[in-house]
């Protein structure tokens, strides 16, 4: 095996290094500062100058090193080490580093700890040397990295060009381009040993790395992508397109206007659960043409005080529906009644207080106040399209009966809508109101028709949560104060009737829709 | 001191094997934990998450690799940072995803292109009456783009993304779309309304960028602007009908992070960080209220601004350290164009916002190399000045707990 001139065993001849010390002091100012410098740090980056005993912590570069400094990275920091023929040491964190020596020719180091990655220009009159506890690298232009662990063990991985590797016996190997070694105490293995497999191991580390951090971001960029579909449910949220009704079950609402004619305004309301679309809507026909910003119409709906309103009802057409069965009340014939001040004489149905849209208040009358609003001469209610009861009259004043004209008559044999003669009278109704669930908002009115069939609501006042409002939050159930009461929650109305079949009619609405439209009074 | 022909006269080390030419490199991470969830004096029953991917990365050579990957995570318990707002019910989040994405890095250069296609489906079941893949905001993804990345100062680089993707929510579509002519062949839809109005098209640019400064800290930026395109919605006008053009969103996204990574003494590290971040998302659509008969112009435009500062200890080895950090997070969305209401639902002048805070810890503690128990607790509060809670609620307290173990390699 031939060693005599491998620049590690020349380095380490005494004749060798007795004209290193020799010429060290002649050298030094000329070349030492120029050669070697910390040309890029980061992180705690220390410095032992030689000859003396504290480190100095490095806080700008470059940084000269001179021949015996010793340098320590600390935990995940760096620091670059160029030398003036442009090859660079690149040490880790936790590395301990000394420069033996630097001179035109000659760069000697040792690395006592650590990680140290090197990238030695090409110059075949240079000799480029790292000493670890167990190992000497000699090179000329080429691409390494050597890892020193904890008890000496040295890991060498060459990328480009030649590597002679020396162990501490004087054993030899040397390195070609994407080989790897490993060299303990015991030096270089034996013949046999699989020292590859380290490499290998390390290669595959370096690259298992890398594609760690390319999977950060992609999951970054996925981030943001993400973000924009939790908006996109956050909104349907907060607009109460999806709600939890009495049972728990998660509803979708869709609530809108719909202007079908000049003179028409469609409220809708679609309530849609798992396997089943539940829809109500209030179809209402004006006196005239409504203007652009309908509010302005919808807000005089329930009536105004003093004056006449301008815009007012002269029909409307409210459907519950399952999609299978419905309930439908058609009214026509609309005017303007003063109910302060009709002219049947009947003061049943004056009005002390009334719902202002604009605030979702009620607001009191003056004693006397006028306060105008519509009563429909013809009223049908319809289950599964068969009218169950209603009323017709002409320009009447109250809806009580018993003022003669001034009242309507209640139908029995003539659908008050369509005006078609029935084929039997209606059955007579008795209804009844109670609250079954007690401290619970929860409304039951029951229709009972004299033919054995009925008609029966369900309404619960129920939170966001699907939870029932109790009966403490709201003090009365009944009056201006418990309707007031109401807008500040969702309103759930199930509808059960004997032409149903055991179906209902489930709707989970905003209350302000049936209040505004009298349907909550 | 000519070496060059004594170093070539050496003989071939026998022991030495040639580095592997093509690398098979598999990243695996899995997480498996029970926990439970506490919402405004509510407590949800223990539940389970589970997450994970494997990545088999391959290196074909110096210039190119692979990456195939394969992402799921099973949410069963609610996080602070989900939507927890009332109504928002939640039984199940499911993520699935597969992606691939190839590097190539020219020999000798310091940029990094990456092109790379993935595909996302989530599920959500928001209650036990949605079957899987019945939810109503399942949604899946197509994605295809390409990053480049200059990779200035290893591991330090500046990153460009180019993203397009399309989503579709299979099982959403508008109600009034499904309700077209309900009751008698009258229509109760308006005209002009679309089927699966959440479905969306959308470009991505991004660029990002770490750096060290002074030698303590590093330093994070990024930016993006993401435009999603709707092309079943169309916007909403002032009498509540629907006018042809379709909605448009841009959101913008501006982030900065500082993080100071210290050692305190031989095997004690800390990791000290703050970011901020600034979002705004810019939409043309506007909302009608059809309950109040109130116009509301630009409803979805937002601003949200971040802060996350955090702190993170490790004790032990570089390789498995026990990990314990603490963060906070704090968040605060305005909403300019939309008028808050009052409890019954009446507008209000002021513009909408909500204040949101969330404090979380997390302990790491190794067992074995790559496998570890983890304990994480999350606690969070939620403010606004919106009164109205008949759909949403903006006030309100939650915490989760979870624990299990964690495989990471």
């Amino acid at each position: 095996m031939k060693t005599d001139c491998i620049p590690v065993r020349c380095w380490r001849r005494p004749a060798t290094r007795t004209f290193i010390a020799a010429g060290f002091l002649a050298f030094f100012c000329s070349y030492a500062r120029a050669s070697a410098t910390i040309s890029d740090y980061f992180g705690s980056v220390k410095v032992l100058k030689a000859g003396t005993q504290n480190w100095v912590r490095v806080d700008q570069a470059p940084a000269v090193l001179g021949v015996g400094d010793q340098v320590s990275t600390g935990f995940l920091s760096r620091a670059t080490i160029l030398f003036k023929d442009g090859s660079k040491v690149e040490l880790s964190g936790s590395s301990s580093f000394t420069l033996d020596e630097t001179k035109p020719g000659i760069s000697l180091m040792s690395l006592l700890l650590g990680v140290l990655h090197a990238e030695v220009t090409h110059n075949p009159a240079r000799s480029f040397e790292v000493r670890t506890p167990t190992t000497v690298c000699a090179v000329r232009g080429t691409n390494f990295k050597i890892r020193v662990m904890a008890g000496g063990m040295t890991v060498v991985d060459l990328y480009r060009g030649l590597l002679a590797v020396t162990d501490h016996k004087g054993q030899q190997i040397l390195l070609h381009p994407n080989q790897s070694t490993r060299v303990g105490l015991k030096g270089l293995p034996r013949l046999g040993a699989l020292p590859g497999r380290a490499a290998a191991r390390l290669a595959a580390a370096r690259f298992h790395a890398s594609m760690k951090r390319e999977m950060n971001f992609e999951i970054s960029r996925g981030q943001i992508e993400a973000m924009a579909e939790r908006d996109l449910r956050l909104a349907d949220y907060q607009q109460g397109k999806t709600l939890i009704d009495v049972s728990g079950h998660v509803v979708r609402v869709e609530q809108y206007i719909m202007q079908p004619s000049p003179d028409q305004i469609k409220m809708v309301v679609l309530d849609k659960r798992q396997n089943s679309l539940n829809y109500f809507y209030y179809l209402g026909t004006f006196n005239t043409t409504l203007p652009p910003d309908i509010s302005v119409a919808l807000r005089e709906l329930p009536g105004t005080p003093d004056a006449p309103p301008q815009y007012y009802l002269t029909g409307y057409h409210s459907v519950w529906s399952n999609g299978t069965d419905s309930l439908q009340e058609i009214t026509s014939g609309g005017h303007l009644v003063n109910l302060n001040n009709n002219s049947s004489g009947d003061t049943s149905e004056a009005v002390t207080t009334y719902f202002d849209p604009l605030t979702n208040s009620y607001k009191t009358l003056t004693s006397g106040e006028a306060f105008y609003s519509t009563l429909f001469d013809n009223e049908g209610l319809y289950v599964d399209g068969n009218l169950k009861s209603g009323w017709s009259g002409s320009g009447i004043e109250t809806y009580h009966s018993g003022y003669g004209s001034y009242s309507p008559t209640l139908a029995s044999n003539t659908d008050p809508i369509t005006g078609a003669a029935l084929s039997t009278s209606l059955p007579g109704v008795t209804s009844s109101s109670t609250f079954p669930d007690p401290g619970q908002v929860h409304q039951t009115i029951y229709n009972s028709y004299t033919d054995g069939t009925f008609l029966k609501f369900d309404n619960y006042i129920i939170n966001n949560q699907g939870q029932v409002a109790s009966n403490s939050a709201f003090g009365s159930t009944s009056g201006t104060e418990f309707t007031q009461n109401i807008l500040n929650y969702n309103f759930e109305q199930v509808i059960t009737a004997s032409e149903f079949q055991g179906r209902s009619i489930d709707l989970v609405v905003s209350p302000k829709i049936f209040v505004q439209a009298g349907l909550i009074q | 001191m000519l070496m060059s022909p004594d170093i070539l006269s050496l003989p071939l080390a026998e022991p030495v094997k040639r580095l592997p030419r093509v690398i098979v490199s598999p990243l695996y991470d899995f997480q498996v934990l029970g926990g439970q969830n506490f919402y405004t004096g509510e407590n949800s029953s223990l539940s389970m998450d589970a997450n994970g991917f494997v990545a088999p990365a391959i290196k074909f050579n110096d210039e190119w690799s692979l990456l195939p990957s394969f992402v799921t995570a099973y949410n069963g318990t609610r996080q602070v940072v989900d939507i927890v707002g009332g109504g928002t019910a939640f039984q199940s989040q499911w993520d699935n995803e597969a992606a691939v994405k190839a590097i190539y890095s020219p020999d000798g250069s310091k940029w990094r292109l990456k092109p790379y296609s993935d595909f996302k489906y989530e599920f959500l079941q928001q209650s036990t009456q949605e079957q899987l893949g019945q939810g109503l905001y399942d949604y899946y993804q197509w994605d295809a783009g390409m990053s480049a990345e200059y990779v200035y100062h290893d591991p330090f680089s500046i990153r460009f993304g180019a993203d397009y993707y399309a989503v579709h929510f299979p099982n959403y579509t508008s109600l009034e779309s499904e309700a077209a002519t309900q009751f008698q062949g009258q229509s109760l839809a308006r005209e002009l309304v679309g089927n699966y109005i959440l479905d969306s098209q959308n470009a991505l640019l991004t660029v990002s960028a770490d750096a060290p400064v002074k030698g303590k800290f590093i330093v994070e930026g990024q930016a993006g602007l993401l435009y999603a395109n709707y092309p079943q919605q169309h916007l909403v006008n002032e009498s509540g009908s629907l006018d042809s053009p379709v909605r448009t969103d841009v959101t913008s996204i501006l982030g900065a992070s500082v993080k100071y990574p210290h050692q305190i003494e031989s095997g004690v590290r800390e990791v000290i960080s703050f970011g901020l971040n600034y979002l705004y998302d810019s939409s043309n659509q506007n909302s009608f209220d059809a309950t109040q008969s109130q116009y509301i112009p630009f409803f979805y435009n937002y601003g949200q601004l971040t802060v996350t500062p955090g702190f993170e200890l490790l004790v032990g080895p570089d390789k498995n350290p026990v990990d314990w950090s603490v963060s906070a997070s704090w968040w605060y969305d305005r909403y300019p164009h939309r008028p808050i209401q009052s409890a019954d639902g009446t507008y209000l002048g002021q513009a909408l916002y909500t204040n949101n805070w969330m404090i979380q810890s997390s302990l790491n503690y190794p067992m074995a190399p790559h496998f570890s128990l983890v304990f994480s607790a999350q606690y969070g509060r939620g403010t606004s000045n919106d009164r109205f809670q008949q759909f949403y609620q903006y006030a309100f307290t939650t915490g989760t707990y979870m624990f299990g173990v964690s495989y990471d390699y």
